[in-house]
């Protein structure tokens, strides 16, 4: 059973007389698999946060249906189970990292020794240890991103949604988190995360979904879609992702105009 | 359950402590009682009647304004600033998000309450008049209206902008203080259609005028007995309709 799935999920957004505006999203279908890095490329505005927006339940779906789990993405029991990094990490700037993580981590139900010594080791994993006290006003994009991630990593989630985790970091930063998304799997985490930095899905992601113009126009294992066959199906060369993105955007746009 | 309100609640305090208007209120409360006890000499005869009447009024207002000002911007700032994306990703309720705003804007607007209280009680007790049972359940009284202002500003937050929603909870705030008013007009009105209107609208909007005591106690008139009791049973009940209204509002919001 896919841990999420989407049938026909369509986003229409609406302005204020509740006349159609814009249409985000339309007839989605996705199935992530427990334990894969599924990456969802495309590039800006092609209804990739919106696409994870629904499946954390923060917007609600045209027509179509999204679940986790087997279960509607509002169910409580859920959340717990679900790490969201956004796109960028809108926290509360007031509070320093150590006050952060001992925020969430109330609204997770922890207490006592359990919530110190998981704050204690997740500030340690995202290396932001030594600047614990600071507040998080004052903390670079980089670092700002790594307390993004910690508030992930509190929950030990089972499910990981990571908009655009490396966009604004140096060569160093988006390394450290490409490492922790890497490590996440070897924990049989799943993550789904969206960017339209192919350099970075490539080595990480088990299978990627192409969405362009709100709708997906490619999905596969990296290792499939990646071969280029010839026409008795015989695999001629291996493209990169990128070649493969630009190949496959190309050809929509093609074929978008020719109609 | 209890947790997660009290951490939201708490955060709430945290970040209000950083707003102005707290403290501006609180100073210009200060300001005003002092002033007061000053211009004391155009009543002659009724000095402590006319500090405890601008008193009472400057409280309710600084008060007003606080709760205003905090309740109108929390959940839109909320939306604005994205930090709700995160929030609403952890085992947090809609409804437990809502509670949490609303008892964190309470416990900033008692804090703020109780200092200009303070501040009227001090000055008060310095120019001779007596700090009496009744003043204090005036001073109680006032926050009871505080309470009911900030649930009204916190719904209308869940669905308006700032700026409609100060003029939608002002509008709540002001017919609440003409009750008996709107009453008495629907009495009067001989078209049925707008006699209905009128009575459902008298009882939509809070009644403020129960809460009202500052004239019996200028005039050195005992409170009725038991009104602390009846006022906040009603402040109560009128919280938890408008509460429950507020999450129908917010429960149906996309961020």
């Amino acid at each position: 059973m896919p841990i999420i799935k989407t049938e026909n999920l369509t986003k229409v957004y609406k302005d204020f007389w509740g006349r159609p505006k814009t249409r985000a999203l339309s007839g989605l279908n996705l199935e992530i698999h427990k334990g894969e890095i599924f990456g969802l490329l495309g590039p800006n505005g092609s209804g990739k946060t919106t696409a994870l927006k629904l499946m954390l339940g923060l917007i609600f779906p045209t027509t179509g249906n999204v679940s986790v789990m087997g279960k509607p993405p509002r169910d409580i029991n859920l959340k717990s189970k679900i790490g969201f990094m956004p796109e960028e990490s809108y926290l509360y700037r007031f509070l320093n990292a150590s006050e952060t993580l001992r925020f969430y981590g109330q609204l997770l139900g922890l207490k006592g020794k359990e919530l110190n010594n998981r704050v204690d080791r997740v500030l340690n994993i995202v290396g932001l240890d030594r600047v614990r006290t600071q507040p998080l006003r004052e903390y670079s994009k980089g670092m700002s991103r790594r307390m993004g991630l910690a508030q992930v990593l509190l929950k030990e989630p089972e499910i990981c949604v990571l908009d655009e985790p490396t966009i604004g970091l140096d060569p160093i930063g988006a390394g450290e988190i490409k490492d922790i998304i890497q490590e996440l799997k070897n924990k049989g985490t799943t993550v789904l995360f969206s960017t339209h930095i192919l350099s970075e899905a490539e080595p990480l992601c088990d299978r990627i979904g192409i969405l362009y113009e709100g709708r997906l126009i490619a999905m596969g294992a990296l290792t499939d879609i990646l071969e280029v066959k010839d026409e008795v199906e015989v695999v001629k060369t291996r493209e990169t992702l990128e070649e493969f993105y630009i190949r496959t955007i190309k050809n929509r746009d093609t074929s978008h105009f020719s109609k | 359950m209890i947790q997660r309100i009290f951490t939201l609640s708490l955060i709430t305090i945290k970040e209000s402590i950083n707003k102005k208007v707290i403290y501006l209120s609180i100073f210009f409360a200060f300001i005003i009682i002092l002033v007061s006890r000053i211009f004391t000499s155009i009543t002659p005869g009724a000095e402590i009647a006319f500090m405890t009447d601008i008193g009472l009024v400057t409280i309710s207002f600084l008060g007003g304004v606080v709760a205003l000002f905090l309740a109108s911007d929390f959940i839109p700032d909320e939306i604005r600033k994205r930090t709700i994306y995160t929030v609403l990703t952890y085992p947090v309720r809609r409804f437990e998000f809502i509670l949490g705003k609303f008892l964190g804007i309470s416990g900033v607007v008692l804090l703020s309450h109780s200092l200009m209280s303070l501040i009227f009680l001090a000055v008060l007790s310095l120019s001779g008049g007596a700090v009496k049972c009744d003043l204090m359940i005036a001073l109680a009284l006032i926050y009871g209206t505080l309470l009911i202002f900030s649930s009204i500003v916190i719904m209308g937050s869940t669905f308006l902008s700032p700026l409609i929603n100060i003029v939608f909870s002002l509008f709540f705030y002001l017919l609440g203080h003409l009750v008996t008013y709107i009453r008495h007009l629907s009495e009067r009105m001989e078209d049925v259609f707008t006699k209905i209107l009128l009575i459902f609208f008298s009882y939509i909007v809070p009644d403020l005028e129960r809460f009202e005591v500052k004239d019996k106690l200028v005039i050195d008139s005992a409170l009725p007995i038991g009104i602390t009791g009846d006022c906040f049973l009603y402040a109560g009940v009128y919280i938890v309709c408008v509460m429950m209204l507020a999450y129908v509002a917010f429960n149906e919001r996309e961020v």
